[in-house]
């Protein structure tokens, strides 16, 4: 019987150390003695049993042993990079939903990020909202929502203590009526901070946010987003994108905002007069506005004010004017960031009137000269302004002999019109039209 | 080697048309006998269709001509298109040059006979801008 319990011991011993753990589990020899009672087994299974179950480190596992299938998706670096967890991210799911005739509704299982620590939803999670509130919607670390309410058009709460943030729930008295999704779903842009060539270069970020753009008096990056005149109610802002410098959001709306001269709504993405109603003979100042939150655009805003009222992320971009009819009028916007067509030639050409081939020496959107006769010319635009009176048309001759003379319109009907002119090139007496060179003509308006 | 030289110039004169690679040269005739002469700039985005419709010829006879078409430019006022197909497409209409030569040596005799002047009176108060 004892040798029995010995060779049973020594296999148990043997087969412990297999399992790992020589340097660290100690063991008291064996004897022959007898002091090999149950209860020494027992307390020496035990100390075996404790070593076992704690105190493991580096030194018990040997080298290259652990396999990657074997890892908890927690912990398993494999799984963190194929959803692509370089920042706090959610993976998928975990959107609540909205519903019709209820403030009940299902956040949906996902899997997200908060601090790094993988967290799995496998089933959804029922919520009941309170009525008439924005609710903002974060998960933490560990896997638990937290819920912050604030009322409709209050202030955004800070996210929760090492959480993320999810959405923001809308309810009226009775139902979950809006969900916007405000998920950081991506990590694959970094910030623009953080982009440049070298540590001893400006960063991308310095290079959109600073510097300012003709009469801007705002700075940092914006394109597009011209004021145009459309009708005498409305106008327009192209499109383009901005910085703001108030929230260093960075905006870009793809196609043409039409502005009326309704009031606006710039937290729901309306565009429109800031507060009261339009007025005659006003200028008012147009802004972009990022009040919305959780999207990409902007919306416009103008005001007879040199801030916006309601509005605390704008940008100012140009100017428009009201009529004694409370009307826009076409003649009088400018766009801040940019040159307008009124400021800029739109056609201009140099030639010599006198010779056979009027091949001019320089010219800019001119597709042909016509020679009507001494001192007569035709000059026709390669593209076409809007209308004759779109445009204005100035110009200067030498005379082949002395000084003085003037250029005038021909004077039958029709001398102007949007894809041409007509000119004579008269001498100092103004009585008859002479050959002149050069002649030099430009014309400056607005064309499609 | 002479021969060779001869006959390069020969092609090059033969060969050369006298258009202009920048400029195309196209005469209208107006409904009153004068011409324009319409200098248009291939490249451009609008077509001879649109220019002439522009300058308000369309439906007018248009022929294309070439720089060595074009008469002296001080009898521009008498050009015409040339219906006879030889010789330079635009000529000078002589009869109305000689008309308006006459009437105005008719005018200056006038003048000077108005104003009691001698041929040497005249041309003197001319030259002192006394008369025009």
């Amino acid at each position: 019987m004892f040798r029995k319990l010995v060779i049973l011991l020594s296999l148990l011993f043997i087969g412990y150390q297999k399992l790992s753990f020589s340097a660290t589990i100690s063991f008291d020899q064996l004897s022959t003695s007898n002091d090999l009672t149950a209860a020494k087994y027992n307390t020496d299974l035990d100390r075996i049993y404790v070593k076992i179950n704690s105190n493991v480190q580096t030194d018990n596992i040997a080298n290259a042993t652990l396999l990657e299938v074997d890892f908890a998706d927690e912990i398993n670096p494999r799984i963190r990079t194929f959803e692509g967890a370089s920042c706090e991210v959610v993976v998928s799911g975990l959107l609540p939903a909205t519903a019709s005739g209820s403030l009940t509704s299902n956040i949906s299982s996902g899997t997200a990020y908060p601090r790094g620590y993988r967290v799995n939803k496998s089933s959804t999670t029922s919520r009941t909202y309170t009525a008439s509130r924005w609710t903002f919607v974060d998960i933490d670390q560990s896997g638990n929502f937290t819920f912050s309410e604030v009322t409709i058009d209050g202030s955004t709460p800070a996210v929760a203590v090492n959480s993320i943030r999810l959405a923001r729930v809308s309810t009226d008295g009775t139902q979950v009526l809006a969900v916007r999704d405000l998920r950081t779903l991506n990590c694959a842009a970094a910030s623009f901070d953080e982009i440049k060539v070298a540590s001893t270069q400006a960063s991308l970020g310095d290079l959109l946010k600073s510097g300012r753009i003709r009469t801007s008096a705002d700075v940092g990056w914006i394109r597009g987003a011209q004021v145009s005149w459309d009708t005498y109610t409305n106008f327009i802002v192209r499109g383009g994108s901005s910085f703001f410098r108030q929230n260093a959001q960075y905006r870009a709306v793809s196609g043409d905002i039409n502005v009326g001269q309704g009031n606006d709504d710039p937290t729901r993405g309306g565009s429109g007069l800031d507060t009261g109603s339009i007025a005659a003979s006003t200028t008012y100042n147009i802004f972009l506005a990022a009040e919305e939150e959780g999207v990409v655009s902007y919306t416009v805003t103008y005001s007879a004010a040199t801030t916006p009222s309601g509005v605390s992320n704008y940008r100012r971009i140009g100017s428009i004017r009201t009529n004694s009819a409370s009307q826009f009028v076409s003649d009088d916007f400018i766009t801040t960031h940019d040159i307008g067509q009124r400021e800029l030639a739109g056609a201009w050409v140099s030639f010599n009137g006198g010779t056979a081939a009027m091949i001019p020496y320089a010219s800019y959107n001119v597709s042909s000269i016509t020679d009507n006769g001494v001192g007569d010319y035709t000059i026709t635009w390669d593209n076409d302004f809007n209308s004759s009176s779109d445009y204005i048309t100035v110009g200067m001759h030498k005379r082949n002999a002395g000084n003085g003379g003037y250029i005038s319109y021909q004077a039958n009907n029709g001398a102007v019109t949007a894809g041409s002119v007509r000119i004579l090139t008269m001498d100092n007496n103004g009585a008859a039209a002479e050959d002149a060179n050069p002649i030099t003509i430009a014309a400056i308006g607005e064309r499609p | 080697m002479k021969k060779l030289t001869l006959i390069f110039i020969c092609l090059v004169i033969l060969l050369k048309n006298g258009y202009c690679d920048d400029v195309e040269l196209y005469a209208v005739s107006k409904a009153d006998g004068q011409i324009s002469v319409i200098n248009y700039y291939p490249g451009s985005g609008d077509s001879l269709e649109h220019i002439l419709k522009d300058n308000n010829f369309v439906g007018f006879p248009i022929k294309r001509i070439q720089t060595s078409d074009l008469p002296a430019r001080s009898d521009r006022k008498y050009w015409r298109l040339n219906d006879v197909p030889i010789g330079k497409k635009i000529i000078v209409d002589l009869a109305a040059k000689q008309a308006d030569e006459l009437d105005k040596q008719t005018k200056e005799e006038r003048k000077r006979s108005l104003l009691k002047m001698t041929p040497a009176e005249y041309t003197e108060a001319k030259q002192l801008g006394l008369v025009k």
